[in-house]
């Protein structure tokens, strides 16, 4: 793993996989806040996490997030592909495209553990 | 040489069957360190009764066994992923009330397991198990092998529901017209038809009329059946 000329890290997913990610921050889009509350309104919230690593070169991954209301209750759900200074290779060696680098990225950060935490963390920054 | 990461990432490029998918997890679930992997999907509709779908290279008789049964009624993983996507480790603690369930699943070579669901915008809900025969899952393991884990769970409910909910997807999805669908997000918050009519400033009779093609769209009996099956489609999001 190595920062590259262009500023990308260049690894595999099976490296990214193996890598110690932690959580940097996270909080609640501003626009939350304004909207007026009414009775009966369904509760709208949305955010931005932020995830890196905790070895040098710093891999930084970022995405939106939103609560999904379900019949059986909520769930945090990913918004759009994640932001990152992550190129991932192929097999072969070779860059994918970076929108096919974001959406596999996508399917990694919805593998990790932060829907167990992010309830905490929000509760945690804006008691 | 491929990884199996990149195995599974070749699926979303390349026409898979369904048996080519889960051999894929088989090798991807034997390089995690398991010889057993099950997969159950489970589609959203018909509602009375949801399509399910399983997948496993469980021994043959266990799978009899547990299907005579009819173990994955009161299997409490299966319970475990229906209310929460975080993972469960096998353990006697979990399945503390089906006693009989985990003594027989023992007998028969799955004595470790770990299972995690997920669920998609859609409502197709998916179940990865993986187990094998001998060694205890680890907290060390769990926290140099959980992501991938759970990563092959995601990659596998991809491939899987791709496959299957495609054909419930197209039946529906690309035929609805905007107005149809603004009628339908009316009906769902019980609006009646001549409620709607004023709403939008058409007539009684026109609303009807996109209902009346909904309802033939999304192949349902009526409003109600159409209402549902549109929301579980996440067409009225």
């Amino acid at each position: 793993m190595h920062l590259s000329p262009d500023g990308l890290i260049r690894l595999t997913v099976d490296q990214l996989l193996s890598t110690p990610l932690e959580h940097l921050v996270s909080g609640v889009d501003p626009e939350a806040h304004v909207v007026p509350a009414a009775c009966g309104t369904q509760t709208s919230l949305s955010g931005y996490t932020e995830w890196i690593s905790t070895r040098d070169p710093t891999i930084s991954i970022g995405w939106d997030w939103r609560l999904q209301t379900l019949a059986c209750g909520v769930r945090w759900v990913r918004v759009g592909l994640p932001r990152s200074n992550l190129m991932l290779t192929q097999d072969t060696g070779a860059d994918s495209s970076w929108h096919g680098n974001l959406e596999i990225l996508g399917t990694i950060v919805d593998a990790l553990a932060w829907r167990e935490i992010l309830p905490q963390v929000v509760a945690a920054r804006y008691a | 040489m491929n990884t199996w990461q990149g195995d599974l990432l070749g699926m979303a490029d390349t026409a898979c069957t369904v048996g080519e998918v889960f051999e894929k997890i088989t090798h991807a679930s034997l390089a995690l360190g398991f010889e057993f992997c099950a997969y159950g999907l489970r589609l959203p509709t018909p509602i009375s009764n949801p399509r399910t779908m399983m997948l496993s290279n469980y021994p043959l008789a266990w799978q009899t066994r547990y299907a005579s049964q009819g173990y994955l009624a009161v299997d409490p993983t299966v319970a475990h992923g229906r209310h929460s996507q975080s993972p469960l480790v096998w353990s006697q603690v979990a399945f503390a009330a089906t006693p009989e369930l985990w003594d027989e699943s023992q007998s028969f070579g799955l004595r470790y397991g770990w299972a995690q669901s997920s669920l998609d915008a859609v409502g197709v809900g998916g179940m990865l198990s993986l187990a094998r025969s001998s060694d205890a899952l680890s907290e060390s393991e769990l926290a140099t092998q959980e992501v991938k884990m759970r990563w092959l769970v995601n990659i596998s409910h991809l491939a899987l529901s791709r496959l299957f909910v495609s054909e419930l997807v197209k039946e529906s999805q690309p035929d609805l017209t905007s107005r149809e669908i603004e009628v339908l997000k009316w009906t769902a918050d019980g609006k009646s038809s001549s409620e709607i009519a004023d709403l939008l400033s058409i007539s009684e009779n026109t609303v009807n009329f996109h209902i009346k093609n909904s309802v033939a769209k999304l192949r349902t009996a009526n409003r109600t059946a159409a209402v549902v099956r549109a929301a579980m489609l996440g067409l009225l999001n």
